[in-house]
């Protein structure tokens, strides 16, 4: 019955072996499940952020795994749009990625809210002056249509697509993707660009606060660029961490290259930007607010250390190696190079969200330090397990990767 | 931003925020409920089998998507874009009036291929018979893939078939073979055991066309594409030495097999 299920010509594991190897991600899942029960029932006294600090742990994950989850909008863009066809290797399991992003940032997003069941208010009621409007509409729409490109994915299922009404409305609802990934390309540009742009209008914080480009402050943009820099390099390293685990080639190597090389300009381009919005801020809109640049740097923990390597360790110096093909044909130095991106936009939503609040704005202000509860931490952790669990049964049963079968074919051969 | 909420004006600024914002939501439900009404559509033309074709054909390997003229060395490195379709491909048409062929050596396979008649890539031919009509048989590579099956499943007399779609389904032991039709028809009949042919079918008006399928000399060169393609599919199985040591295929190939028969007939027969 399972063999049934799998993709035609690929081999997969027993049904046994696979349902041990989920039952740890099972039980975390389930120890996740039960914090958000508390955080649900008893508050969000649960957590560790206060009126103060009311952005933490979640809000700080949320943020960088909707900027990992870009590599589904934007390889959607590039394959249905821009007719990049060698991407076609890779679209399920971006969809994949970005649904499990995205329908767990919401997810978290949530609880953090603290009262779901009211979360209809933000659509009814929505309050016109707050950037949170714009990625709470945008993140909700965009979910839509990730689920709706996922569909597709279902039904390619061999036995589901064996009835006849799954495999028509899938071949004729793949036929719309274009439609779906420019629409997905305009939610995610608004809404990556809000979340940015959230933490630019905050004149109270002039250490996030940015000057306007247009209707926007400049991380609005920079939140853009850098998500769709990283989303490239997540799925580059998610398409290899996934080749490890079930020990088979899944992609060309050309492909893999083509997204290191693309995150590699991608992310070039941030850096000059990113570079040129700080020395503006360093020069300009900081003083102007009344404090010297380098006072935010004062402290040891977040120290010009931290900005030097958001900007040159992770952005500059990976992105230069990734536009030498040379060095990108070396598998280690195109995963390292990629996992530096990764790291470096993890960093900037660091930055701005734990950094932002923890300095002090005020004369009377102290500087602020935060540490996440067990319930935030378990909380998350489902998001990853849950992320885990559907990312695995997709891709037991779903053809993810188009160019299994044909890869596994001629290593055979040439064994 | 939208007019339930305060601040809201019937002002060209704010409606065309308004619309902006509902464009999406209506270009999302508009794709949606149109691949709804395509697919209901698309199953009331009774395209079932043509669509399943191409997820088919979609997820065939290059080396089983050569294109007839690759295959006799008339142009090199085409897989075909038609699914099979030569009706469809005015590259076959041209390549027909040229008539351009490169006289090439026929390999010797060790497989009958009889001259009178035209070849399926599912391993089926058909043969013309007095009446109009054709017969439909395994061709030798076929039979010899099928074995001695336990059971054969034909569809009922008077049933209309497709092009591609599955015109007789063949079991032993757990595996199952489905097997694509050549031509579009209505059956006739069927074989019996001791027939050299399982389906006889009258052909519909647009079936008569017999452009899509190989000719004798053209199913010689895709055979032996076909020896070197179950070579490769047997290459991880249990099956110990293949075709490499230069010898014919065996007459019951599933009994050489065994438990990796379901796959190689899926590989081989394009099955759906």
């Amino acid at each position: 019955m399972d063999n049934d299920l799998l993709p035609r010509g690929v081999q997969r594991g027993p049904l046994w072996k696979f349902s041990l190897l989920l039952f740890p991600w099972v039980l975390l899942l389930a120890w996740g499940v039960y914090a958000v029960f508390l955080c649900l029932a008893e508050g969000l006294n649960q957590t560790n952020m206060d009126n103060r600090f009311a952005f933490g742990l979640w809000i700080y994950l949320d943020l960088t795994v909707i900027a990992l989850g870009a590599g589904a909008f934007s390889t959607g863009f590039l394959l249905y749009i821009l007719k990049r066809h060698e991407l076609k290797a890779v679209i399920n399991s971006a969809v994949v990625l970005g649904l499990i992003c995205y329908s767990g940032a919401v997810a978290i997003l949530m609880v953090d809210v603290g009262q779901p069941l009211r979360a209809w208010f933000t659509f009814w009621h929505p309050n016109t002056h707050s950037m949170l409007t714009e990625v709470t509409f945008c993140l909700t729409c965009y979910l839509i249509v990730l689920l709706l490109e996922y569909v597709p994915i279902v039904l390619k299922n061999r036995k589901l697509r064996q009835i006849p009404s799954f495999l028509v409305f899938e071949f004729e609802f793949h036929k719309l993707m274009p439609v779906l990934a420019g629409v997905g390309t305009v939610l995610s540009f608004f809404h990556q660009g809000s979340l940015g742009g959230l933490y630019g209008v905050m004149r109270g914080r002039p250490f996030a606060f940015r000057e306007e480009i247009g209707i926007w402050p400049s991380t609005f943009f920079l939140f853009i660029l850098s998500a769709i820099a990283a989303g490239p390099s997540f799925l580059l390293l998610m398409t290899w961490l996934v080749e490890r685990i079930s020990g088979k080639r899944l992609v060309k190597r050309d492909v893999l290259q083509f997204l290191g090389r693309l995150s590699g300009i991608l992310v070039i381009v941030y850096v000059l930007f990113k570079a040129v919005d700080t020395l503006i801020w360093i020069n300009n809109t900081s003083p102007a607010s009344g404090f010297p640049a380098f006072e935010y740097y004062e402290r040891k923990e977040f120290g010009t250390w931290i900005l030097l390597s958001e900007i040159i360790l992770f952005g500059l110096l990976p992105g230069l190696v990734l536009l030498k093909k040379r060095w990108r044909s070396d598998i280690r130095i195109l995963l390292g190079s990629a996992l530096m991106i990764v790291f470096g936009v993890a960093l900037n939503r660091f930055v701005l969200t734990i950094q932002t609040l923890a300095l002090p704005t005020l004369t009377f202000d102290k500087f602020l330090s935060y540490s996440p509860s067990w319930q935030e931490v378990a909380a998350f952790a489902a998001v990853i397990a849950y992320g885990v669990l559907l990312y695995s049964i997709s891709f037991r049963y779903l053809p993810l990767f188009p160019q299994e079968r044909e890869i596994a074919r001629t290593q055979e051969a040439r064994a | 931003m939208t007019p339930w909420v305060y601040e809201f004006r019937w002002e060209a600024g704010h409606i065309a925020f308004l619309l902006l914002f509902l464009s999406v939501g209506i270009t999302v439900a508009v794709a949606f409920l149109t691949a709804l009404y395509r697919s209901s559509r698309d199953r009331s033309l009774n395209l079932h089998s043509e669509i399943m074709w191409k997820a088919v054909f979609e997820e065939l390997p290059r080396e089983a998507r050569s294109c007839r003229h690759e295959l006799t060395g008339e142009l090199r490195n085409r897989p075909c874009p038609h699914e099979f379709n030569c009706r469809a491909c005015d590259t076959h048409a041209r390549l027909l009036r040229e008539n351009s062929a490169p006289p090439r050596e026929l390999p010797v396979l060790g497989l009958e291929i009889p001259d009178d008649r035209f070849y399926h890539r599912g391993h089926t031919w058909i043969k013309a018979e007095a009446d109009g009509s054709v017969r439909i048989g395994l061709d030798d590579f076929g039979r010899r893939l099928a074995g001695s099956v336990d059971e054969v499943t034909f569809p009922t007399l008077g049933d209309k078939v497709e092009v591609n779609g599955v015109c007789c389904t063949m079991k032993r032991g757990g595996a199952v073979a489905k097997i694509l039709s050549p031509v579009e028809g209505t059956i006739t009949a069927t074989g019996g055991d001791e027939a050299d042919w399982f389906l006889k079918v009258k052909l519909s008006d647009a079936g008569k066309d017999l452009r899509h399928l190989l000719t004798p000399r053209e199913a010689r060169f895709w055979m032996l594409k076909e020896l070197e393609r179950l070579q490769m599919c047997l290459s991880g199985s249990r099956a110990g030495i293949t075709l490499a040591d230069g010898g014919n295929l065996v007459q019951d190939v599933p009994s050489a097999i065994k438990e990796d028969c379901a796959m190689v007939w899926e590989e081989m027969f394009l099955q759906p």
